[in-house]
């Protein structure tokens, strides 16, 4: 009951073959048909309704809190950067153009972006410090619970690539890294990472449109 | 141009640097072939996102609610950040001769210098060092860096004690010189900003140089 409810707020005229869908098969069906309920929240957003505000939260939030706290590691820094995701959706609404990509794909870059940025910074300053303080702490107990948590989902997706399409991908967009170091950590030419960041891209996608993963 | 082609899956990725990601946007601006393609690349990585969900702590909704109905009163992620990348305290060891050579107040300075209880915390950026050496007993301590570039026109250097309650400003300085601080407590964070010339109540620029007492 509770996702048709949540479905009808985003279609409020829905198309009947949908209603009752199971949640794996509509996040589908939002890809795939490009999400038009959250493009018109954004827009509505961008006139300052802050009730379209609370419906992109509801349909996104566990996107974004996930995605920045598999890039994190840390709950605490994963909320902080959610709540500045969401502040930035509030600001910048008006700045996204569905003709470019759908809502979803700006809300999980946005989010994506931040994540990065904030893992490049503490790394930096890491890096400065690692003569001083030597070995990098062990992961602690919630760094170790996220990797058991680890969705089923995701596993057997990235298992449909190859090993270097998987760890190029990995490394890139739940490590933070950037294509140079990415080269650099697998000693790979960075032509070919750069292939293989592309040629996964397209394979994921493909398995996305075609599998029921 | 083929080179700018090569760029869209890492763009995607977000694994570019700064440099290489405002490059390959101008690139998108005027290249259809690429647009096509970082549409379909975002449809690979938004998946990747989706399949990382994880449910956001219920009172985060409330958090994320309230502060677009009071904007304004957050910290910055940088300040965030730079608390989970908070500097580790260096053993004192030679005064710095830069930022000494341009003292008022050499004889204070040396007093807290001399402290029994003289600690130093050292601050840690991208664009420079920074040291902050204080003495409880004495209720001071002295703030000095190194290699930092000279303030541009129309803007200053501005030091900050940060705790729970928001950042406070603990004075202004210009490249090279030194500032007296006698008002602070342990745990605080220290942190040094650009901002604009007289000063700021609140930071407004990025986190160049920062530590923790
Ligand atoms: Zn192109």
């Amino acid at each position: 009951m509770g996702m048709q409810a949540a479905f009808a707020s985003v279609y409020p005229i829905a198309p009947p073959h949908i209603v009752g869908l199971m949640r794996q098969k509509l996040l589908r069906f939002l890809f795939v048909t490009h999400a038009t309920g959250l493009d018109d929240l954004l827009t509505s957003i961008a006139r300052g309704d802050s009730s379209a505000f609370e419906s992109v939260y509801d349909q996104t939030a566990s996107m974004v809190y996930g995605l920045t706290l598999r890039i994190l590691r840390s709950p605490a820094l994963a909320e902080e950067v959610t709540q500045e995701v969401y502040l930035q959706i509030w600001r910048q609404a008006d700045r996204f153009d569905a003709n470019r990509a759908p809502a979803r794909a700006w809300i999980a870059t946005l989010a994506h972006r931040r994540a990065v940025d904030a893992v490049r910074r503490i790394q930096s300053a890491r890096d400065r410090e690692q003569g001083l303080i030597g070995e990098p702490a062990a992961p602690d107990a919630s760094e170790r619970a996220i990797e058991h948590e680890e969705s089923a989902r995701l596993t057997k997706a990235l298992g449909k690539l190859s090993d270097l399409q998987r760890q190029v991908i990995e490394l890139a967009y739940f490590g933070g890294l950037t294509q140079n170091q990415v080269a650099e950590r697998l000693g790979a030419p960075l032509g070919t990472v750069k292939t293989r960041m592309r040629d996964g891209l397209q394979r994921l996608r493909s398995v996305m449109r075609d599998d029921h993963v | 141009m083929s080179e700018e082609h090569d760029l869209v899956a890492a763009y995607a990725l977000n694994a570019l640097d700064e440099l290489e990601a405002h490059r390959f946007e101008r690139h998108l601006d005027e290249c259809d072939s690429c647009r096509r393609e970082l549409a379909e690349l975002l449809e690979a990585t938004t998946f990747l996102a989706d399949l990382s969900s994880a449910a956001a702590p219920t009172d985060l909704r409330q958090r994320v609610l309230s502060q677009i109905q009071a904007p304004g009163r957050r910290r910055g992620l940088a300040w965030i950040v730079a608390t989970a990348a908070a500097a580790v305290a260096l053993v004192f060891g030679s005064l710095w001769a830069t930022s000494l050579a341009r003292l008022d107040h050499f004889e204070q300075v040396a007093a807290i210098y001399q402290a029994a209880d003289a600690q130093p915390t050292a601050l840690a950026g991208a664009e420079g060092e920074g040291r902050f050496t204080h003495s409880v007993s004495l209720g001071q301590g002295v703030f000095a860096t190194e290699d930092l570039a000279d303030a541009p026109a129309d803007s200053v250097y501005e030091l900050w004690l940060i705790d729970d309650t928001g950042p406070h400003p603990a004075g202004l300085f210009e490249a090279g010189e030194a500032v007296i601080v006698d008002d602070f407590s342990p745990g605080q964070m220290i942190a040094v900003t650009l901002e604009p010339a007289g000063g700021s109540d609140l930071p407004t620029g990025p986190i160049l140089l920062s530590g923790q007492l």
